[in-house]
């Protein structure tokens, strides 16, 4: 099961190479993931995207569709810095199920 | 303890405005005025404002008011270096570190110097000897003085030596009075645009910033959003609630969205405001208005973003292991440690 988890995690974190974790840095941040046994991953972000006000857009446009992909991953959620109306705009927006982001 | 929220308060000052310390050749009597009538200004039934006007605090009544009369775990006694009108300053050194002395499990001590009124090399050496003699382990810097004379926080003659200095004697954090010019001090001068630079130079020093800089709040959110050593103080926010809550509401949620909870700091402003339980009460029954966590994005004032701000960001940010300071103060029963710390106060022990 932790070897599973091990090897969840790893995907995961991979999936942010690239294109996220490019655009993140770009803008003076960082991510990060954690994923629990049930397949829930929470994101961390640091430095100037831990509280922007866009990390909800963020999250919507790209990170969780990025990681929604990835087998064995259930919801992916953040401790978020914006009003739970700003993030039920968003997930509207991108047509996104509010409980694949709790 | 307020409820279960340790409270460390970030910004109390013993005032000294009695005739020895008043400068009548240079405005004394007009900045005594103003602070009185700045404190007038935001105060209300309930949360009334002192007439501190020749008068100077001692350390038992700023100790009554503080800890038997507030939930107040712990604060920082903050210098005033602000020195025109006053001999030594509106807060004199000497009178925080005596309260530390008096209080040394509870209190804190912020030292204050000022390039202009110590000079360079003055500033560095009485800040080292604050720190070495007095056990200085913050300190406060008002930048602006009457008439527009001023020094800046980049500023790589005057103000980075101060800087240099406090990191090799051990202190990592450094405050900011921003905004909110008195008598005839110039407001751009009290501008957070010299942050940047500073914040840049010295990633391992902690600038915290005072009153949102006041008329540049959205200046100072911003500055702060994109640099983790900046912190806010929400100094005078809290007082300025009961006279403007909508507006101390929409620089709230603005700190909280922009800059998170983690580095904002709770700060009474006392002692011109003397009744600190009072402020307490309000910020831990405060919400976020519903319309303006809709129209403006900000998050809701949950409990655990007031334990952050309450006291939790400031005792990470000075080292303190919470746990341990409320079994110091308290015991193992935190309530009933309290009265019995009260007790043995009031019998001198």
């Amino acid at each position: 099961m932790a070897s599973e988890r091990k090897r969840l995690a790893k995907r995961v974190d991979q999936a942010l190479e690239g294109k996220v974790r490019q655009l993140v840095e770009a803008h003076g941040g960082g991510i990060t993931v954690d994923v629990d046994n049930e397949g829930d991953a929470h994101i961390t972000f640091h430095g100037r995207c831990a509280a922007c006000p866009s990390a909800p857009v963020t999250m919507g446009s790209l990170v969780r569709p990025t990681l929604l992909k990835i087998e064995g991953v259930r919801s992916v959620s953040r401790d978020s810095t914006v009003s739970p109306y700003a993030e039920a705009r968003i997930l509207k927006m991108f047509g996104l199920d509010e409980r694949e982001c709790s | 303890m307020k409820d279960d929220f340790f409270v460390f308060d970030n910004a109390i000052h013993m005032y000294k405005l009695t005739e020895d310390n008043v400068d009548f050749q240079h405005g004394g009597i007009e900045r005594t005025n103003a602070l009185v009538e700045y404190a007038k200004k935001f105060s209300g039934p309930g949360y009334p404002y002192d007439d501190i006007t020749g008068r100077e605090l001692a350390v038992e009544d700023a100790y009554r008011l503080m800890f038997e009369e507030s939930d107040t775990d712990i604060a920082m006694a903050q210098t005033v270096p602000s020195h025109g009108g006053w001999k030594l300053g509106f807060s004199p050194a000497e009178n925080n570190w005596k309260l530390k002395e008096a209080y040394p499990d509870r209190v804190l001590f912020c030292g204050g110097v000022d390039p202009i009124t110590h000079g360079h090399y003055g500033a560095v050496n009485e800040a080292i000897r604050q720190i070495k003699e007095w056990g200085a382990v913050s300190f406060k810097f008002y930048q602006a003085h009457s008439g527009g004379v001023h020094w800046q926080i980049d500023d790589r003659q005057v103000a980075y030596p101060l800087w240099e200095a406090c990191l090799e004697n051990g202190v990592n954090n450094v405050q900011f009075h921003k905004g909110l010019a008195f008598n005839t001090q110039h407001i751009k001068d009290l501008a957070p645009y010299d942050l940047e630079r500073a914040a840049q130079d010295f990633p391992e020093m902690n600038f915290i910033v005072h009153h949102l800089g006041e008329p540049f709040i959205n200046e100072t959110i911003n500055i702060a959003a994109r640099y983790e050593n900046i912190h806010l103080a929400l100094t005078a926010w809290i007082n300025q609630y009961p006279v403007a809550p909508r507006a101390a509401l929409h620089a709230i949620g603005k700190c909280l969205l922009h800059v998170g909870p983690d580095r904002l700091l709770w700060g009474s402003e006392a002692f011109v405001w003397p009744k600190v339980q009072a402020y307490i009460d309000l910020f831990a029954g405060m919400e976020m208005p519903e319309d303006l966590q809709d129209g403006y994005g900000y998050p809701p004032l949950t409990d655990e973003v007031k334990r952050k701000i309450f006291g939790e960001n400031f005792a990470r940010l000075m080292g303190i292991d919470i746990e341990v300071k409320l079994k110091e103060l308290y015991g193992n029963g935190k309530k009933k440690g309290k009265k019995a710390a009260k007790k043995a106060a009031r019998h001198g022990k």
